[in-house]
C-alpha cells in the first residue's frame, strides 16, 4: 500500500516536473526560433511539442538511466523502500527549489536541481557514501564544459557563415549552395542519435554499419529536400537589401535546427522529470532495487507528454515573451547557436549526461557574440547564471535530504 | 523567470542612426540661413537660429540617451570607446552648426562683399556635403552588422570613407582660397568683420574635419 502511495505520489511529481519543463525550459530552446521569425508561435508550439515528445520518447532513455541509476550507489541501500523513498524526495525537493528559484527569479536549472535533489535524498537514507560523488562531479564538470564547447563550436558555425556566405561577394548563390549540406549534416545527426544504440525495446539498437548507412541516406535525403526547398525561392525576387534573401534562406535552415533543439531538449531533459520515477517504478515492479531494468516506453512518454502538457498551458506565453525580446538575433546567427547548442545537449544526452540546455543555449549564443554576430549581448545574465549554479546544488541537496528524513519518518 | 530573455542587449546602431538624422536636420537649416544672412533678411536668420538651438539640444537628448543604454556589462560588436568616440564625433556635428549660426549672430550688420558671396556659399555646400556623405555612412550600419562587419559590405564602406576624407581636402582649399581673398578686402571690412568672419571659416572647416573624423572612427571599427 505504502509502495503504491510513494508510486502514485512519483507519477504526480514527475508529471509537475514535467510541466515545468514545459513550462519554462523549452522557452529558451524555442525563443531563438520566434524571435528571429523562422517561426511564428503556433508553429514553434508544434515543433517543440512533437520533436520534445519524440526526444524525450526515443533518446530521453540515456539520461534518465543516469538520474535512475547512476547518481546512487544501489549496493549501500538499505532496502527497496528506502529508494523508493530517496526517489520521491529528490523530486519534491527539486520540484521546491524551482518553485522558490522562480519567486526569487532566480535563472536555476532543472537539471542542476534534478542532480543535486537525488545527490541529497541518497545521502540522508543512506548516509553521505552511498553517493557516487566522482559521478556527480564529473557531471558538475561537464555543467561547466558544456557552455564553453557549445560556444566554441557556435563561434566557429557563425564564422564559418560569415566568411563563406554574408562576406562573398555571391551571398545569394553561396546560401543556396551550403543550406542542403547544413540540412543534411542535422538530419545524419538526429538520425544516428536515434538508431545507433537507440531503445532496445523499440528495437531501434543498431550497431554501427547498420546505423551509419541509413542515417547518411536519411541526411541525404533531408539535404536533398533543403536543395529542392532552398532552389523553389528565385533570389531575383529579393528586394530586402542584399542580405535579405539570405536570411530568407537561413529561415529555413533555422525550422530544420529548431526541430533540432526541440529534439535534444526533450532527449536531455525528460530525465530531470522521470529519472526518480524511472527509479520508483522499477523498484515496486521488480521488488528490489533493479540497476538492470530498462527505462520502460510509457514511462518515457509520460514525461513527454507532461512537457507537451506544460507548453500548451504555460510554456507558449513565456516563448512569446522571450520571442518578442529576441528580434537582433537573425536566422543565420539563430541558426549558428542553435545548431551548436543542439548538438552538445544531444552529444551529452546520448552519453548519458543530464546537463543545462539553457546554459548551453547562453555559451552559444555568446559563442556568435563572440564572434561578431550580434550586435549587442549583455553578459549580466551569466553573473546570474553562475550564481544560480553555486546556490543550487547544496540548496536541492539540503532540501532534497529534509524531505527524505521527513518521508521515511512518516512512511516507513 | 528563467530565461535568456536578458541576454539580448539593445542594439546601439539604430539609435545611433537617429542621431545622425536628428544631427541631419540642423545642418540642413545652415545653407537657408546663409542665404537669409548675406540677403541681410535679419527676422528669418533669428527664426532659423532658434529652430537650430533646439534641434541641436534635441540631438543631445537622443544621445545622452545612447549613452545611458550602454552600460559596461554590454559586450558589442565593436568596441565601445570606438562607439563613444563615433556618438561624439556626430553629436559634434549639431554643436559646430549651433556655433556657427551663434557665431554670424553676434554682431548686427555683419555683412560681406558681394563679389565674396558665392564663394562662402560654396564652402558651405562642400561643407555639407562631407557632412551629408557621414550620414550615408551611417546607413550603411545595418549592412554591415548583418555582414559582421566583413566582405564586399566593408570595403565598399571603406571606400565611401576614403571619399569623405577628398571632401574634407576639397573644402580645406576652398577656404583656404577665399580667406586669401577676404584678407584683401581687410581695409572695408575691419578687425572685428574680419575676426568674425574667420571664426566662421574655421567652424565652417572644423564641420568637414568632424564628418572625416566620423569616417576615420568607423575604419577603427572595421580593423578591430
Amino acid at each position: 500500500m505504502i509502495l503504491l502511495l510513494i508510486l502514485a505520489g512519483g507519477v504526480v511529481f514527475g508529471l509537475y516536473m514535467a510541466w515545468n519543463i514545459g513550462a519554462n525550459d523549452v522557452a529558451n530552446a524555442m525563443g531563438t526560433s520566434v524571435g528571429s521569425r523562422a517561426l511564428t508561435l503556433a508553429q514553434a508550439l508544434l515543433v517543440a511539442a512533437v520533436f520534445e515528445f519524440v526526444g524525450s520518447v526515443l533518446v530521453g532513455g540515456h539520461v534518465t538511466e543516469t538520474v535512475k541509476n547512476g547518481i546512487l550507489k544501489f549496493e549501500r541501500m538499505p532496502g527497496t523502500e528506502s529508494f523508493m523513498v530517496a526517489m520521491l524526495a529528490a523530486l519534491l525537493g527539486a520540484g521546491l527549489w524551482l518553485q522558490i528559484a522562480s519567486w526569487k527569479g532566480l535563472p536555476v536549472s532543472t537539471t542542476h536541481s534534478i542532480v543535486g535533489g537525488v545527490a541529497g535524498a541518497g545521502a540522508a537514507v543512506a548516509g553521505w557514501q552511498s553517493v557516487d560523488w566522482q559521478l556527480v562531479v564529473g557531471i558538475g564538470v561537464v555543467w561547466v564544459l558544456s557552455p564553453l564547447f557549445g560556444g566554441l563550436l557556435a563561434f566557429a558555425l557563425f564564422r564559418f557563415v560569415a566568411r563563406v556566405v554574408l562576406q562573398s561577394r555571391t551571398p545569394r548563390v553561396r546560401v543556396r549552395r551550403i543550406a542542403p549540406g547544413l540540412a543534411g549534416i542535422v538530419f545524419l545527426v538526429l538520425c544516428l542519435s536515434v538508431i545507433y544504440k537507440g531503445l532496445k525495446n523499440l528495437h531501434l539498437n543498431l550497431p554501427l554499419r547498420h546505423a551509419l548507412p541509413l542515417a547518411a541516406a536519411a541526411g541525404l535525403a533531408g539535404g536533398l529536400g533543403c536543395a529542392w526547398v532552398v532552389r523553389r525561392r528565385s533570389p531575383a525576387l529579393a528586394a530586402n537589401g542584399p542580405f535579405g534573401y539570405v536570411e530568407r534562406q537561413f529561415r529555413w535552415l533555422q525550422v530544420v535546427t529548431a526541430c533540432y533543439v526541440a529534439f535534444a531538449h526533450g532527449a536531455n531533459d525528460v530525465a530531470n522529470a522521470v529519472g526518480p520515477l524511472a527509479g520508483i517504478w522499477a523498484s515496486y515492479r521488480y521488488g528490489e532495487v533493479a540497476r538492470q531494468a530498462a527505462v520502460p516506453v510509457w514511462i518515457l512518454a509520460l514525461g513527454g507528454f507532461g512537457i507537451v502538457f506544460g507548453l500548451a498551458t504555460w510554456g507558449y506565453r513565456v516563448i512569446e515573451t522571450i520571442g518578442r525580446r529576441i528580434t537582433e538575433l537573425t536566422p543565420s546567427r539563430g541558426f549558428s547557436a542553435e545548431f551548436a547548442a543542439a548538438t552538445t545537449v544531444l552529444l551529452c544526452s546520448k552519453l548519458g549526461i543530464p546537463i543545462s540546455t539553457t546554459h548551453t543555449l547562453v555559451g552559444c549564443v555568446i559563442g556568435v557574440g563572440l564572434a561578431r554576430g550580434l550586435a549587442a549581448l549583455d553578459v549580466r545574465i551569466v553573473r546570474d547564471i553562475v550564481a544560480a549554479w553555486i546556490v543550487t546544488l547544496p540548496a536541492t541537496f539540503a532540501l532534497a535530504a529534509l524531505v527524505a528524513a521527513l518521508l521515511r519518518w512518516a512512511l516507513l | 523567470m528563467r530565461t535568456i530573455g536578458p541576454l539580448f542587449g539593445r542594439s546601439p546602431f539604430g539609435p545611433l542612426k537617429q542621431h545622425m538624422e536628428k544631427v541631419a536636420e540642423t545642418w540642413a537649416h545652415l545653407r537657408p540661413f546663409f542665404e537669409a544672412f548675406l540677403a541681410g533678411r535679419g527676422e528669418r536668420c533669428r527664426e532659423i537660429r532658434k529652430i537650430v538651438l533646439k534641434l541641436e539640444h534635441e540631438a543631445d537628448l537622443v544621445k545622452n540617451d545612447i549613452r545611458d543604454h550602454l552600460p559596461r556589462s554590454l559586450f558589442l560588436m565593436v568596441d565601445r570607446r570606438d562607439l563613444l568616440a563615433l556618438l561624439h564625433e556626430q553629436d559634434s556635428l549639431a554643436d559646430l552648426c549651433e556655433d556657427i549660426v551663434v557665431v554670424a549672430s553676434l554682431r548686427e550688420q555683419l555683412s560681406l562683399p558681394e563679389t565674396l558671396q558665392p564663394g562662402l556659399l560654396r564652402i558651405v555646400d562642400q561643407a555639407l556635403d562631407a557632412c551629408a556623405a557621414a550620414r550615408e555612412l551611417i546607413g550603411q550600419l545595418d549592412g554591415l552588422v548583418e555582414a559582421s562587419f566583413g566582405g564586399p559590405e566593408a570595403e565598399r564602406v571603406l571606400e565611401m570613407i576614403r571619399r569623405i576624407g577628398q571632401l574634407e581636402y576639397e573644402v580645406d582649399k576652398s577656404i583656404y582660397s577665399f580667406a586669401r581673398e577676404l584678407f584683401r578686402h581687410e581695409e572695408t571690412l575691419g578687425p572685428v568683420a574680419l575676426m568674425l568672419w574667420q571664426k566662421i571659416l574655421q567652424l565652417l572647416g572644423d564641420l568637414a574635419n568632424r564628418a572625416e573624423g566620423i569616417g576615420d572612427d568607423l575604419r577603427l571599427m572595421l580593423y578591430r
